[in-house]
Order: C-alpha cells, then sequence, then structure tokens
C-alpha cells in the first residue's frame, strides 16, 4: 500500500479484496488439513486389513462385487473434490465439488472394533475345545464369548456357545 | 348343560389354534424384491442439476424410558442412525446422475435447492421405518411419504468386504421418487430453483444488498426478482464465500462418510444378529402359542370325549388326550421361556452395540460442531468485508430495505 495521503477508491478495493483472500487463505488451509486428517484416518482404518465376499449380482445395474482391499485408494475421492472446490474460484457456474470418498474399502480386517479378548476369571476348561481362540471376534461374537464364559447353568451356556458358533460360522 | 359349553369352547380353542397354525405358514418374501433404481442416460445440463442437501436424521427418541424399552430403542444407535441413514440415501442420490452435489447437512444449514428431511420411525435389523419430506428451496413442497421395507436376508448372508445395506431397496425407491418428482418440474422451474438459492445464500449473509432481488408471495414461496449484473463486485466476492460454504460442508460429509464407514461393519453384524434373534423370538411366541392352544384343545376335547366315553378303551384314550394335551400345554410354556431368552438377546445385543457405537457418535458430533464452530468465526468476518465491500462500490449505508 503507497504510504501517507488518502487511500484511492483503487487502494480501497485492494484493500478489501487481500483481506478477502487472506481469509479465504486461512479458511481453505483449515479445510485441506480437516481433509488430510480424515483422509489419513481411514487410510489407516481400512489399511490394517483385506476383505472379500461374495456380494449381490448385479442386477441393478449398481456394481458390487462384494470385494475390496484394504487401505487401497481410500478416500481419494474425497480428496480430489475438495482441491477442485478450493481451486473453483471465479467460475460463476462452479457451485463447489465434493469427491465421493465412497470409494473407501471399509476393509474386512479394519473397524476398530478388537481389543477386550475374553473376560478374566473363567479358566480354559470352560471353553469347549472346537471354539477358537476368539482373536477375530468382532463384537457380536466377543459378547457371546464372554456370556457363554461366564453363564453358570450348563444347559444354557451349551446354548449360547452353539449360538457363538453359529454366528462365527455365519461371519467366516 | 355342562357339555355344549365345553365343545363350544373346544370349537373357540381349535379356530384359534387354526388362526396360529396359519400364522406360522405367512412368511415375508426375503430376499425382497429388488427395486432398480433409475439413472440418467443423457447429460443434464448443469443450471438444471439441482444440488441436494440430506438434514442429518431426527432419531425421534421418546423421552420415556419404558417407551423406548418397550419400542426397543437404544438412543445412541438411534443417534448414529439418524447420522448413518442420511449417508447411504446420498450415496444412492449420487449415483443416479440426475442431481449435482448431494450432501448430507447438519441441521439448520442452508444454502442447497433441495431439502430432504427424514425422520426415523422404526430401525431393526428386521424392518425399517421412515417419514421423510422433501422440500426445495423456493417453498415448493415435493412430496412427504412413509417409507417401510424388510430387510433383504441377502445383505446378512455374506458379510461382504463393503457391506450391503439391507434396506437397499427402500433407498432405492427415494431415489426414484424424487427423481419423478424433478420430472415433473420444467427446465425453466430447475433453472429458478438455483437462481433462488443462489441469492438466498446471499440474502442470507448481505441482506442490503441482495435482499430485493427475492420476493416472497403471500405462501411464503421465493421467487428471483432479478440478478446482480455481470461483474458486480459484491456479487464476485459473494461467489467466492459461497464456494468456501460449500467447501465447509464437503468437510463436514468427509466426517459423516468415515463415520459411516467406521460404523459400517459393526452396524451390519448387529442387524444381522438381531435380525436372526428377533425372527427366533417371533417363532418362538407362534409355536408357545400354537402348543398351548393346541393343547388345551386335546384337555377339553378329551374331557369331552372322556364325559361320553361308553367303553373303556374310549375313557382311556380320552384320558391320553388330556395328558397329552397338558404336556404340550406345559410345552408350550417352556417354549414361553425361549421366547424371553431371545428377547433378552435381542436386549443385550442393543446394549452392547450401543456401548461401541456411543464415542463414535460423540466423535462425529464434536468434529462436526468444532468444525462449524471455527466456520462462524470466518463467516462473521466475511459479512463484515461484504458490507464494506458494498458500501465502497455503492456509497450508500448498507442498511435492509430500499436506500432512500
Amino acid at each position: 500500500m503507497p504510504g501517507g495521503g488518502p487511500l484511492t477508491r483503487e487502494d480501497r478495493r485492494a484493500q478489501i479484496d487481500a483481506r478477502f483472500d487472506e481469509t479465504f487463505a486461512v479458511f481453505d488451509e483449515r479445510m485441506r488439513k480437516e481433509q488430510e486428517a480424515v483422509s489419513k484416518e481411514r487410510a489407516s482404518r481400512s489399511g490394517s486389513g483385506t476383505g472379500s465376499g461374495g456380494g449381490f449380482e448385479d442386477d441393478d445395474g449398481i456394481s458390487r462385487d462384494g470385494s475390496g482391499t484394504g487401505g487401497e485408494a481410500s478416500s481419494a475421492g474425497g480428496e480430489g473434490g475438495m482441491n477442485g472446490a478450493y481451486d473453483g474460484e471465479g467460475e460463476g457456474n462452479d457451485r463447489g465439488t465434493r469427491g465421493d470418498g465412497q470409494e473407501e474399502s471399509s476393509g474386512g480386517g479394519g473397524g476398530g472394533v478388537g481389543g477386550g479378548g475374553p473376560a478374566g476369571g473363567s479358566g480354559p476348561s470352560d471353553v469347549p475345545s472346537d471354539i477358537p481362540d476368539g482373536s477375530d471376534d468382532d463384537i457380536v461374537a466377543r459378547q457371546l464369548r464372554e456370556a457363554a464364559m461366564k453363564e453358570t447353568d450348563p444347559e444354557l451356556r451349551e446354548r449360547l456357545w452353539a449360538e457363538y458358533r453359529k454366528y462365527k460360522k455365519a461371519t467366516q | 348343560m355342562k357339555g355344549p359349553s365345553i365343545r363350544r369352547a373346544a370349537v373357540v380353542l381349535a379356530m384359534a389354534a387354526s388362526a396360529a397354525l396359519s400364522a406360522c405358514v405367512v412368511q415375508d418374501q426375503r430376499p425382497t424384491e429388488r427395486v432398480v433404481v433409475e439413472k440418467a442416460t443423457t447429460e443434464i445440463p448443469q443450471e438444471q442439476l439441482l444440488d441436494v442437501g440430506i438434514m442429518l436424521f431426527d432419531p425421534n427418541i421418546p423421552d420415556d424410558p419404558e417407551e423406548r424399552e418397550k419400542q426397543r430403542i437404544f438412543p445412541d444407535v438411534r443417534e448414529a442412525e439418524a447420522r448413518y441413514m442420511p449417508v447411504v440415501l446420498r450415496d444412492t442420490l449420487e449415483g443416479t446422475g440426475y442431481w449435482g452435489q448431494v450432501r448430507v447437512l447438519p441441521r439448520n444449514v442452508t444454502s442447497m435447492d433441495v431439502y430432504i428431511r427424514g425422520t426415523i420411525i422404526k430401525s431393526t435389523g428386521e424392518e425399517l421405518e421412515f417419514d421423510l419430506d422433501v422440500t426445495d428451496v423456493t417453498g415448493r413442497r415435493w412430496f412427504s411419504k412413509t417409507y417401510k421395507g424388510k430387510a433383504d436376508t441377502r445383505a446378512y448372508k455374506d458379510i461382504p468386504s463393503r457391506p450391503i445395506d439391507p434396506f437397499e431397496a427402500l433407498y432405492h425407491t427415494v431415489a426414484n421418487d424424487l427423481i419423478a418428482a424433478r420430472r415433473e418440474l420444467s427446465s425453466a422451474e430447475l433453472v429458478q430453483i438455483r437462481q433462488v438459492s443462489d441469492m438466498r445464500f446471499a440474502a442470507d449473509l448481505a441482506p442490503y444488498a441482495f435482499g430485493e432481488y427475492l420476493q416472497q408471495d403471500r405462501d411464503g414461496r421465493y421467487s428471483v426478482v432479478r440478478l446482480p449484473a455481470d461483474g458486480d463486485p459484491v456479487a464476485q466476492s459473494m461467489q467466492r464465500v459461497r464456494e468456501r460454504d460449500y467447501s465447509l460442508i464437503d468437510t463436514l460429509n468427509e466426517h459423516y462418510s468415515s463415520f459411516n464407514s467406521t460404523m459400517s461393519e459393526p452396524y451390519t453384524n448387529w442387524r444381522k444378529y438381531s435380525y436372526e434373534e428377533l425372527e427366533a423370538e417371533s417363532e418362538a411366541r407362534r409355536q408357545a402359542m400354537t402348543k398351548q392352544i393346541l393343547g388345551a384343545v386335546a384337555v377339553v376335547g378329551g374331557i369331552v370325549a372322556g364325559s361320553g366315553a361308553s367303553s373303556s378303551a374310549a375313557s382311556a384314550a380320552a384320558t391320553a388326550a388330556v395328558i397329552g394335551g397338558a404336556y404340550a400345554f406345559k410345552s408350550g410354556f417352556d417354549q414361553r421361556a425361549e421366547v424371553k431368552m431371545h428377547s433378552e438377546t435381542v436386549r443385550q445385543l442393543g446394549e452392547s452395540f450401543q456401548m461401541e457405537i456411543q464415542p463414535m457418535v460423540v466423535d462425529v458430533e464434536g468434529r462436526t460442531l468444532q468444525l462449524k464452530g471455527s466456520a462462524e468465526e470466518q463467516y462473521a468476518e466475511w459479512r463484515r468485508l461484504l458490507k464494506e465491500l458494498y458500501e465502497h462500490e455503492t456509497g450508500l449505508p448498507a442498511t435492509v430495505g430500499p436506500a432512500t
């Protein structure tokens, strides 16, 4: 800005524009960082495992192969979309673009569900020999396992183990 | 006249048993019929592509804990679903090619062309029901409708790596209804909707500059009276602000997408398993009722037969019928215990999943609130700058209403 003297009309306008630019830059940077953080989180979640499944036949025109590989192309769509929104200044018709971000694999092994493990207090003798170690149990299986291990009524306990077997078989 | 009244009772019970038995053979069609979602076959002109905002659904959680228990509503699960379902709908709509940007919006956000507001009525692994109210930014109501559907059990069979929503048919129906509603509008009306949303956004931020461009009729419907001149500096700056508004909503949507992808697998498992338990509960209930009714019929029948038995063989048969009936009746009671066990399992599954999902809901809610909070500071600054720019460009004070 020129020093001294009153600001001209153009100077004043340039000053306002510069302040707009400044605030836009701060905002864009904030959004970029936020996007980056979400992308990283999603990548780390989906990157830890692979999954596959039968899926549906494609008679509705939407591709569903029912398979995915953890970490692959995770959230890339989201990032691209956001950049489009940032770069779109001055385009009269540009209403921004959101990356669809739907190509993320939900990753068979991801999900942050794990942890916990069998509840303490029950010895291995309570667990039938055909029951796996439970290291890959999801939340439902874990709950069933814990309930079975805690159950004192032998009949009910066996039914809970039966439910556990059934569930594990269905989710293998 | 004891005999006829007992016989009448036996007939009534037999009819009830028959009804109960016929209930056993009624089956829903599962997998459910596939609904093919319509897709655009030609490119839609840019100026007719409407942006769709899907508000987070109303979780519709009763205040009364007893009512929640009765309806088997787990509040944190419902809160999660209120975020999850709009994202599923968003993804479905995006796949049709009929719309511009489709975004999930936190409550009280405006500036889109079409708004979808949903209320969850019922959501279990078996059944989903929600109300939708669709309007556009001009104030036109597109439709209000209740959607209800049974789970497609194929979604529960393989638990594929990318879970498929068991109520996909419902979302496809919504997508097709929206396309049908859009088709009823003329090209000019579609263009006008976009213009109104541009102006409403602008008038919201700078009413002194853009308020006059809009008018509202007696029914509250908005229309655009005129448009800013090409090269209008305030309009140009407004456009840049609007791009940031989209950017903010995009970022919020990334959070919602992330939330969905995290929730998807345990949610599908929960729905699958609770579906099985609900089915088992329902089957056990039907069996219990049938056994009890048939048992009662046998007992009453045995008594009736015994009262008129002329031989010792007939009398023995009648006694056997009474004993057999009593056994069946007791067996029905035992089955009631199984019903209770399934009900308890459903409750435990819900509570367990609720505990797992609750921190995820808190996390996504916290992040979106934080993001909105910090953006609001920026908006305040942009409002101020727009005002300054307007006053500089026009030489008029920035006041709402016609300047004199």
